[in-house]
């Protein structure tokens, strides 16, 4: 999974576009469960493995980081949106969080879109702050106050 | 070789300047994040961070202290961290309170962005501050840096909640402040 195609440069690992072997992939899996200030889970349907996500709370519990990869052979069932939500539940419930916020690469329209589904907006864009296809591509931090996920759950 | 400006030199740093990176780091003007807290750094603690900096060929971080040139007096740290190698990096900068208003902060940080674009080949240099510090978006922006995005109630200090302020500056922009320089690297990848 962490190897499909689709997944390259939106993994939301240190080293994004290099291919991983299975040992690296352990590694970093291990490097998950050690994590202090985050929430690591997997996303699990009927017991199949369909994704990753993070609630990362290390710089700041006001502030924390939130993550989330669906498998591609899984996207577009609807598993990516109530996996969201039940992350954004947690970082504003579990934690004194004013903000929460994500950093999509600029070339990936779907997760923007996703992030705005969700009530995410857009915040800015960091310029060449990675490489993709050729080219040095920019970031879109995106956030939400946790005012407007009060919102968001009162509909 | 030090790093020399007009107004102010950037060297390595040694052993005795812990004293003043431990007054640098409590003192709540200087430093810009809540995340230091609290002010009660010990000299040891700094000393210690110096020693474990080990040699390397390929570091992915560079720390200078600035000192006033006009009397070899060493007025605080600029540096780089973060650098994926001819692609970016992070700086950040600290100056007692003494010596602020000078300009020097400008030439400090205008040295720095020459090594990592000029020697370093980097793409883009970027900064983090906050809506609280207008001093450093102002001299940021001095500088040629230009704000990337601002993230609302990201920071909390001085009991205010503040925005994250993301600062970005690449390659052209640096080299379009410099028409002394030539730019023979440019963007590898081309314009497309």
């Amino acid at each position: 999974m962490m190897n499909h195609p689709a997944l390259r440069g939106r993994r939301y690992l240190d080293d994004e576009e290099r291919p991983l072997s299975t040992g690296d992939v352990e590694r970093h899996v291990e490097k998950l469960q050690d994590a202090k200030n985050a929430l690591q889970v997997k996303v699990v349907v009927d017991e199949e493995l369909v994704g990753y996500a993070t609630v990362d709370y290390g710089w700041d519990t006001l502030f924390p980081f939130v993550g989330l990869v669906i498998a591609p052979d899984h996207q577009r069932s609807g598993y990516g949106s109530e996996a969201a939500h039940l992350l954004i539940d947690w970082a504003f419930t579990q934690l004194p969080a004013t903000a929460i916020h994500s950093w999509i690469a600029d070339w990936n329209e779907a997760a923007l879109r996703f992030s705005e589904s969700l009530g995410f907006t857009s915040a800015g864009r960091v310029r060449r702050d990675s490489i993709h296809d050729g080219r040095f591509s920019d970031s879109i931090p995106v956030e939400m106050l946790r005012g407007e996920w009060e919102a968001t759950r009162a509909h | 070789m030090p790093i020399e400006g007009t107004l102010v030199t950037l060297r390595e740093e040694r052993e005795g300047d812990a004293e003043l990176l431990t007054a640098l780091r409590n003192d709540l003007d200087t430093q810009a994040w809540s995340k230091t807290l609290p002010p009660d750094y010990t000299v040891p603690m700094l000393r210690k961070r110096y020693e474990a900096r080990e040699f390397s060929y390929d570091p992915l971080e560079g720390r200078f202290i600035v000192e006033e040139r006009s009397t070899g007096t060493a007025i605080g740290y600029v540096g780089y961290n973060g650098l994926q190698r001819r692609h970016s990096a992070g700086i950040g900068v600290m100056l007692s309170k003494s010596a602020w208003g000078k300009g020097y902060a400008e030439e400090a940080n205008e040295l720095l962005l020459t090594l990592l674009f000029v020697e370093l080949g980097v793409q883009a240099v970027h900064l983090w501050t906050h809506s609280g510090n207008p001093r450093a978006i102002g001299l940021a922006e001095k500088v040629g840096f230009k704000v990337a995005a601002k993230m609302r109630n990201a920071i909390y200090k001085n009991g205010k909640l503040l925005d994250n302020v993301v600062m970005d500056q690449i390659r052209e922009e640096f080299y379009a402040r410099h028409p002394e320089l030539q730019d023979q690297l440019g963007n590898p990848f081309g314009t497309g």
